[in-house]
């Protein structure tokens, strides 16, 4: 079941109202009924892989349970490892399985060795690469002694499972999520309000945003061999567009109906396209992976307080791991690599945490020192875009070589639309201006009640008038 | 809660109201290429109103054509004085507009013989731009109503909104400005004279052409709804142009598709001109890559009417 579909638009009003007048009186029985709509919401989409879920969750609750209960090192570990290599696994089956088998196979092909190349006939469950994370997450942290097994097994179950961040996050921690789910939840009408705003934030940001973005994206990406050199630049800088509104715009839409129901799930992102260097961006963008790969493999590797070749090595290992988690492709590879090669030189010249504080925090406006740096990360994340968007490196390739080598003009406006650069702009001036706080945050602080209303009606107006209805997936569905 | 649930209920409400309001009235002030989902089309390319107001006057036909524009502008009812022709095909006309216009005409017009065009592409369409079409120029009633919820498109909700507007304000619902084409009596739309094809910039890219099943569904209810009248149905592909006639990779399934529905429902045949050697000349009979111009048209209505005569279909 999409956010931005019709099922859901009757789903999350019912669910609302039963979960707060039908079962609010008893936790347990609440849980229960997470737990069931998770499923449903899950099983909607396919409900065979509901199994995947169900295995994984009760092989980490009873994985930590055995971790806390052992006193024995070698014991703990057993179990720790049986729940890394039974979510590992299941990555492996479903997501990495045939890109090893056919890498395999061309590199013997390549040093003149013929092999049978052997491929699964396999679907990629939806979220698998999210919930795989977030439920590994929790057998580490009771591993570490950060926190103590759960013996809740559907308040567990539920965590896994909770339905707004289930398929495409943001990837909870158990330290922050799981509690919520034992402690008796209350209604809070300020949280109800912030979370109404945030989805719909993020339902402009869906369907007006990206998935416009997408059109334009999907055509020139398809035909980038004729398209003109500005029209394969547009092409890249859509695509960064279309993917921030389509991963953020999921993101605020989760949260959102987390404090409906409740509950206070991580914030992801933190407007990264106005980062004043890679540091920043990556501080910005994706926020539950990137502290995922600290906390879980960066700091555990030694992070940046090993020798200076040692932190290349990190680095380089959290970038293309993380480009790897996307997706079962070299083009992640290589933008992962890109993206550390971004990040090493501000690393080793300890400029890394150079910019902590949002831009231009004291001021209306960037000073034009702060601009040219926006755009100089923008234009990078944008190259890097290229690589993780195409359907292989040759391509990227391809297409970079061609922005410089096709003629300059001309741009198709009929894929171009006019109205286009309107919503960008308005887009571009919420987003600064709720760069501080979020678009929550800021819209709840204006003063002026009709200026929130004006606001409100314009982005409904925009959502009925242009967005797209199509019920476009979202992109990250398919990681 | 309550607190919450009242503010939703009432926000909802209002904004509804509000943006219902600037919906009409950015209608009328910006410009269509700056509009996306508002669209209405009064009266339309395929001068779908002005056919629709001849129909009220018209009843028990010899044959009915349904179909796109590549059937409304290909059977001139000019051609064939031994029949009561009426062509109510529209642009880009899906099966689901087919069934649509089969239930709500079917005992007026009561039809002989149906000619059902049924190039592949109208399969592989969700239908909105038809059924914009549609809504633009029907009757606002029951049927229409039902019709939009079925179809449940946010798009479409907009042009029914606008079509009670027009309702209420339009008294000129046929406007219509058009230099390129006329509307002839029984539902053709003849291209102004001497127009010809002059060949694409682009070529067609050969692509395989995915059937849609909701069309499907649409099409086969619309030949159960006409096979219990016991109406003859010739199913047709119309011409098109060397290159369009190659673009369809799986061109091949998709007529073993329509014959074998052929069989399946009893129908008088399936006809795809495309698969006959009957002379049209890209540059002499079209005025674009699939549309017949009235040399064209001329022709292929020459063809028809034989086919008619071997099948020894009569009229009044």
């Amino acid at each position: 079941m999409l956010f931005n579909s019709f099922e859901f638009a009757l789903f999350l009003p019912t669910t609302f109202i039963l979960y707060w007048f039908v079962f609010q009186k008893n936790i347990k029985t609440q849980n229960v009924f997470l737990l069931s709509i998770s499923y449903l919401f899950y099983g909607w989409w396919d409900w065979r892989f509901l199994s995947l879920i169900i295995f994984s969750s009760l092989v980490d609750f009873i994985s930590a349970q055995q971790i806390e209960k052992s006193e024995l090192d070698q014991r703990k570990k057993l179990f720790l490892w049986i729940s890394i290599f039974t979510n590992l696994g299941f990555l492996g089956v479903f997501k990495y399985f045939n890109f090893f088998a056919e890498s395999f196979a061309s590199l013997m092909t390549s040093i003149g060795l013929q092999t049978n190349s052997y491929s699964l006939n396999v679907i990629l469950p939806v979220g698998i690469s999210f919930y795989t994370f977030q439920t590994m997450s929790y057998t580490i942290d009771v591993y570490r002694g950060k926190m103590k097994a759960s013996n809740q097994a559907i308040a567990f179950f539920a965590y896994v499972s909770f339905f707004p961040q289930l398929v495409a996050g943001p990837i909870e921690r158990a330290t922050n999520l799981l509690p919520q789910f034992i402690i008796r939840r209350k209604f809070a009408y300020e949280k109800g309000v912030d979370g109404m705003r945030l989805i719909l934030w993020g339902l402009f940001k869906k369907v007006v945003i990206a998935d416009n973005c997408a059109n334009i994206v999907n055509q020139v990406f398809a035909n980038y061999e004729t398209a003109s050199g500005l029209e394969l630049i547009l092409g890249a800088m859509f695509f960064a567009f279309q993917i921030y509104g389509d991963f953020s715009g999921y993101s605020d839409i989760a949260i959102g109906i987390g404090k409906l129901f409740g509950f206070e799930l991580m914030t992801n992102f933190k407007t990264p396209y106005f980062s004043r260097d890679m540091a920043e961006f990556w501080r910005r963008w994706h926020i539950s992976l990137s502290t995922w790969f600290r906390d879980y493999v960066y700091i555990p590797l030694g992070g940046s307080k090993v020798s200076h070749g040692r932190v290349v090595f990190n680095i380089f290992v959290i970038f293309i791991v993380s480009g790897f988690w996307h997706g079962a492709n070299w083009t992640y590879i290589v933008w992962g690599a890109l993206n550390a090669i971004y990040f090493l030189p501000l690393l080793l010249s300890g400029r890394n945490r150079k910019n902590l504080d949002v831009v231009a925090k004291n001021s209306c406006l960037p000073n034009l020192k702060e601009l040219i740096q926006m755009l100089f990360v923008f234009t990078l994340t944008c190259f890097a875009w290229i690589f993780f968007r195409s359907e292989s490196v040759s391509n990227a390739v391809r297409y970079i070589e061609l922005i410089f080598t096709n003629k300059l003009m001309p741009v198709n406006y009929n894929l171009f639309k006019y109205y286009l650069p309107f919503f960008m702009m308005i887009f571009m001036l919420l987003e600064w201006a709720s760069r501080k706080a979020g678009f929550n945050i800021w819209i709840a602080e204006l003063k002026s009640k009709s200026y929130r209303l004006l606001i409100y009606f314009t982005l409904i107006y925009f959502i009925i008038a242009y967005g797209v209805h199509d019920e476009i997936n979202f992109i990250y569905f398919q990681f | 809660m309550k607190r919450f649930l009242i503010k939703v209920i009432l926000y909802t409400s209002s904004m509804m109201i509000a943006i219902s309001l600037t919906l009409v009235v950015t209608h009328e002030l910006i410009p269509i290429s700056f509009q996306k989902n508002v669209k209405f089309k009064r009266n339309g390319i395929g001068f779908m109103g002005a056919r629709l107001a001849e129909l009220d006057t018209v009843e028990n036909v010899d044959i009915l054509i349904l179909g796109s524009s590549r059937a409304y502008r290909a059977i001139d009812p000019r051609n064939f004085n031994e029949f009561k022709i009426f062509n109510l095909g529209s642009s880009a006309q899906t099966p689901k507009q087919s069934k649509f216009l089969i239930e709500k005409y079917i005992d007026k017009l009561n039809p002989k013989m149906i000619l059902w065009e049924v190039h592949p592409s109208l399969f592989n369409n969700n239908g909105v731009e038809s059924s914009i079409d549609l809504i633009s120029n029907e009757k606002l009633d029951k049927r229409l109503i039902y019709y939009v919820l079925h179809e449940n498109k946010i798009v479409l909700y907009i042009s029914l909104l606008l079509k009670a507007y027009e309702e209420m304000t339009v008294n000129d619902k046929l406007a219509i400005n058009s230099k390129k084409d006329t509307y002839i009596s029984g539902g053709f739309v003849e291209r102004v004279k001497n127009k010809f094809y002059k060949g694409k910039k682009n070529n067609s890219l050969r692509t395989e052409i995915e059937l849609n099943n909701e069309q499907f569904l649409n099409f086969e209810n619309g030949l159960k709804i006409l096979a219990i009248r016991d109406v003859n149905i010739l199913l047709f592909q119309a011409p098109v142009t060397e290159e369009d006639k190659t673009a369809i990779v799986n061109q091949d399934d998709i007529d073993n598709y329509f014959s074998a529905l052929v069989l399946k429902y009893g129908l008088i045949g399936y006809r795809n001109f495309n698969n006959f050697d009957l002379n049209f000349i890209d540059s002499l009979d079209f005025y674009d890559s699939h549309h017949l111009n009235q040399n064209g048209a001329n022709k292929l209505d020459m063809q028809i009417e034989k086919l008619l005569k071997n099948l020894n279909f009569k009229g009044e």
